[in-house]
């Protein structure tokens, strides 16, 4: 439509194209700290316009659509990288726990109490016939075994705790499976229309991006459009139908919950019949936690007590007490095995009787073979089929305990600095900048202004016609 | 790059809390002295720290143990000298007791004396010292001697107790009263004269009980009157005299005498007299026992060779020789009985008795701590437990070969262990009965128990020096230890205030730097 009125309807378009241009930037700057906002373009296109003599003039300018501005390949990474952050996070927070369990630099250490029992042998050692340093043995003695007690106990309810925490994680994971599901189906609707349904697809990536941190998920649409979310290969939800995840006990015959400590006995998540096998996530890294790490340490533990009691006792039957007593165990660890940390103690005779605290070899109470043979314990190789002496193996459980936790933390912040930088380079792309949002509102406002002034003039051109032809 | 507002935000935040974590790092190692404060700061280095800590408290337990010794060592030192003392006054009462125009009252006196001593003995043996009898070798609870029917008993043991001092290294901290108050093991033999004969290959340093014969020219005049020269030094062997004289190219045969405890020289001339002589100042003629004019042939005197581990057996006893096949041997080792019938049929020397005695062993392989020696004269054969606190019984074997072994090296028959407190009972109860005999033989008791006593201190000496040795590298090791754990654990004060300070400098920085920025916003410039 050429001519005077083309300009009027060029103006007018102008100025639906500054309202839309203004409304997409105040959209824009409101939601400036909106977790997860993407920020918004609108699309203008010049349109097409009739033909003139001189040649063709468009006939003004159009908004087709309003665009959220993503990088999709970052999105992936984001995905990926916040399952790791999540996974870091969870283990170096059970393994902190565990390392303040243990204690291992501090006084109260099984390194310290193991090398005051064996002290306490020496001491007894140079005075083989003395009744308080036998007390002070046993003493010695118990201390390294409530030691083991604690510590094992300690470990064993902070597995128990774990294990009681996952029900509620998986409760969130099905919940934010609930709302995906949901938002699938909204936008669904919403682009039955035709529209882009651009705050439901952005606050449904930004509940996959938090699920991930839980258990790492991939998220995909499938060629029909469908919304997958699949968890290691499995799909927990498909579009608007939430599968969700439960939670199973495997090997465990206690209700109250791993209450062994064993490690043939843990838990595994399951999207109906298929067992699931996350890579990632905090989720994951609790039931490894519940499963593995945990029972591997409380197993490092039971092989101490078990090793100390059986290497000890050797020794300790066949010495003689100061009442002439022999074949009296030291430590009673029950059968050994699985929980020997737990039940390891002084042995029913020695707690009675300090007396039964065999120094010698020889039956004479002037003898010292017995104490020095077990003082010299703190050396010689008796666990692991002669291969570790007892301190050995608790300088290495501590030792791989430290090393865990320390490559935990680290990788915690590893991991933290690479979605923070990945999520500076989405920010960079899809993140609003104030900025420019001030300078889009001025231009807006200028183009607002100079299009009224457009349909201004052509309204003053129109009357000045029709003044000349009335 | 497009900067946007939530990044600038998330970025400040990030690195003022990185900033401040390290700042609560540096704070915390300030303030705790310490560079790490959890094992996972820096794993490796706490596998050191364990190891240095586990490392420095094993040394200050051997230090402990070291200290221990040493003040135990100077327990028995002290008592063993004070044994010293004792021993020196008994020996001066034995003197006194030996002298003939003693009366009976002083040596009634003496007696008296010589029980306080017992006393004073008996004490020391039985010192405890808060803890233990330190004189009861393992038995340590019960006073090791005690008063008895037959005089005062041992009834302690022999065993060492050791203290580890040092990784693999031991030293006895403690010593048996068998052993402090020891005079001798027992011993059988050693009192009779074997009088071995001379052989061709007799030592010449061996003749004269040991003390050799000074060698020399000799002259001899044969009976036809022939003299010759003939240098005897150098010899070492009978065989090399006996050759220079038969090689002198004069009418006589050296040769062993009829005895075979000498030489004697053969008339082949026609005359009768044989006639030897030293030559200027030489001694060599009368210490081989052949000076002078003889008719008919030299018949040299007794050369008294001593026995050594080379002397045939054939040649003890003046010749008559020593038959040693089978000798039943019993040695009880704090009151276990271990005996064995020892075959020494093997035997042709001294030398193969003793090393037969060294390896006899009961039958399930247990030494019987026995040795053979020849006795300091040089003269007799003895056999003695190598253990103090024993029973020793030797004797012949009854078999249908008879040895008689045990009764000709007069080895034979039972003997115990001698104590010092024996020795002054003994020394006390001559004293009383005017035992001449006695006294002499407690006085030389007395002085073997003092050489006795002597060694015991040395040993005692030598085992505080061992101590003081490990000590000095136990301590140059802890120090070390020290140093090295010090390196890693402890935190470097002066670096970790700089870079406190520094981050501090930082940590500013980025919030000046942030207010700035943060507050800009072009807004404030369009109007």
């Amino acid at each position: 439509m050429p001519g005077l009125f083309g300009a009027f309807e060029i103006g007018r378009r102008a100025l639906l194209a500054g309202q839309a241009g203004l409304s997409v930037t105040s959209q824009n700057i409101a939601n400036a700290n909106t977790p997860g906002y993407t920020r918004k373009i609108a699309r203008q296109i010049s349109v097409e316009g009739a033909r003139l003599p001189e040649g063709i003039v468009g006939s003004g300018v159009d908004v087709t659509r309003i665009e959220r501005v993503r990088d999709a390949f970052l999105d992936g990474r984001v995905l990926g990288s916040r399952a790791e952050l999540g996974d870091a996070r969870a283990r170096a927070s059970f393994l902190r726990e565990v390392e303040a369990t243990l204690d291992d630099l501090g006084d109260g250490s099984l390194t310290s109490a193991v090398g005051a029992f064996f002290d306490a042998w020496h001491d007894l050692a140079l005075s083989p016939e003395s009744l308080e340093l036998r007390a002070a043995v046993r003493g010695a003695g118990s201390k390294v075994a409530s030691l083991l007690d604690r510590q094992s106990e300690a470990l064993s309810e902070q597995r128990r705790r774990l294990a009681e925490s996952i029900p509620s994680d998986v409760a969130d994971v099905n919940a934010r499976l609930g709302r995906i599901a949901e938002l699938s189906r909204r936008i669904a609707t919403i682009e039955a229309g035709g529209a882009a349904a651009n705050e439901s697809r952005d606050e449904r990536q930004r509940e996959v991006e938090e699920l991930s941190e839980i258990v790492e998920v991939s998220a995909a649409e499938s060629p029909t459009g469908r919304f997958l979310v699949r968890v290691g290969g499995a799909i927990v939800a498909d579009g608007d139908h939430a599968i969700g995840v439960s939670l199973v006990r495997i090997g465990d015959d206690d209700a109250a919950g791993l209450s062994g400590g064993g490690a043939d006995e843990g838990l595994a998540l399951v999207a109906g019949s298929v067992t699931l096998a996350p890579r990632a996530g905090a989720l994951a890294a609790k039931v490894d936690a519940v499963n593995a790490a945990l029972p591997s340490i409380l197993t490092r533990l039971d092989e101490i007590a078990e090793g100390l009691a059986e290497s000890v006792n050797a020794l300790h039957a066949a010495g003689t007490g100061l009442d002439g007593s022999t074949g009296v165990a030291f430590f009673d660890a029950g059968e050994g095995g699985a929980g020997a940390a737990a039940r390891i103690r002084i042995s029913a005779a020695v707690r009675a009787d300090a007396g039964k605290v065999a120094a010698s070899a020889d039956g004479g109470p002037g003898d010292n073979g017995t104490a020095r043979a077990i003082a010299d314990l703190s050396r010689t190789a008796t666990l692991r089929g002669g291969t570790r002496s007892v301190g050995q193996v608790v300088s290495e459980m501590s030792e791989a305990v430290a090393r865990e936790t320390g490559d935990a933390a680290f990788l915690e912040e590893a991991r933290g600095h690479f979605v923070e930088a990945l999520e500076n380079r989405r920010d960079s792309v899809s993140g609003v900048s104030l900025d420019e949002e001030a300078a889009n509102l001025v231009a807006y406002q200028h183009a607002y202004e100079a299009a009224a002034r457009v349909m201004s003039v052509a309204n003053e051109m129109i009357a000045t016609l029709l003044a000349e032809v009335r | 790059m497009r900067i946007t507002n939530a990044m600038m935000s998330r970025n400040l935040l990030a690195n003022v809390a990185r900033s401040t974590a390290r700042l609560a790092r540096f704070q915390e190692q300030i303030a705790t002295g310490k560079r790490i404060a959890r094992p996972s700061d820096d794993p490796s280095a706490t596998a050191r720290i364990l190891g240095g800590r586990t490392r420095i408290a094993n040394i200050d337990q051997l230090l402990r143990n070291a200290e221990r010794s040493v003040s135990s060592l100077g327990t028995i030192d002290s008592a063993l000298g004070e044994v010293g003392g004792i021993l020196g006054q008994a020996r001066e009462v034995a003197l006194l007791g030996a002298n003939a125009t003693v009366t009976d009252q002083d040596r009634e006196g003496a007696a008296i004396q010589v029980d306080a001593m017992i006393e004073r003995l008996l004490q020391i043996g039985n010192t405890f010292d808060g803890a233990r009898f330190v004189f009861g070798g393992h038995k340590t609870l019960d006073a090791p001697f005690v008063r008895s029917s037959g005089g005062i008993e041992y009834q302690g043991d022999d065993a060492e107790t050791v203290a580890p001092v040092d990784v693999a290294q031991e030293v006895p901290f403690l010593m048996p009263g068998s052993r402090a108050f020891r005079v001798a093991p027992a011993t059988l033999g050693g009192d009779e004269d074997l009088d071995p004969d001379i052989w061709e290959f007799t030592r010449v340093a061996d003749l004269n009980r040991g003390a050799g014969v000074a060698l020399g020219p000799i002259a001899i005049t044969d009976s036809d009157g022939a003299t010759a020269t003939i240098d005897l030094f150098g010899a070492t062997t009978v065989k090399e005299i006996l050759d220079r004289i038969n090689a002198a190219g004069l009418s006589v045969a050296a040769g062993l005498n009829a005895e075979g405890d000498g030489i004697a020289l053969a008339n082949l001339g026609g005359g009768t007299t044989i006639s030897v002589a030293d030559v200027g100042d030489g001694i060599a003629a009368s210490g081989l026992g052949i000076r002078g004019a003889f008719a008919g042939g030299v018949q040299g005197s007794d050369l008294d060779a001593a026995v050594t581990e080379t002397t045939p057996l054939a040649l003890l006893r003046g010749g008559l020789g020593v038959t040693v096949t089978t000798l039943s041997i019993a040695n009880e080792i704090d009151g276990e009985r271990r005996e064995a019938d020892v075959d020494l049929s093997f035997a042709r020397s001294v030398g193969d008795v003793l090393v037969g005695l060294a390896r006899a062993a009961t039958p399930e392989g247990e030494s019987l701590h026995v040795e053979g020696a020849i006795d300091a004269s040089g003269s007799a054969f003895l056999v003695r437990s190598s253990l103090p606190v024993t029973r020793l019984t030797v004797r012949d074997a009854s078999g249908p070969i008879g040895s008689t072994g045990a009764a000709d090296l007069a080895v034979d028959g039972t003997a115990t262990q001698r104590d010092l407190l024996a020795v002054l009972e003994r020394l006390r109860d001559a004293l009383r009965e005017d035992d001449q005999d006695g006294i002499e033989e407690a006085l030389a008791l007395i002085d073997d128990g003092l050489s006795q006593n002597l060694l015991a201190r040395a040993e005692i000496g030598s085992r505080v020096e061992r101590v003081d040795t490990v000590r000095e590298s136990l301590i140059a090791r802890r120090a070390d230890a020290e140093s090295a754990l010090s390196g890693v654990e402890d935190t470097d004060l002066p670096e970790a205030i700089v870079r406190s300070n520094q981050e501090q400098v930082a940590y500013q920085a980025a919030l000046t730097a942030a207010s700035r920025t943060l507050s800009l916003s072009l807004m404030d410039f369009l109007r």
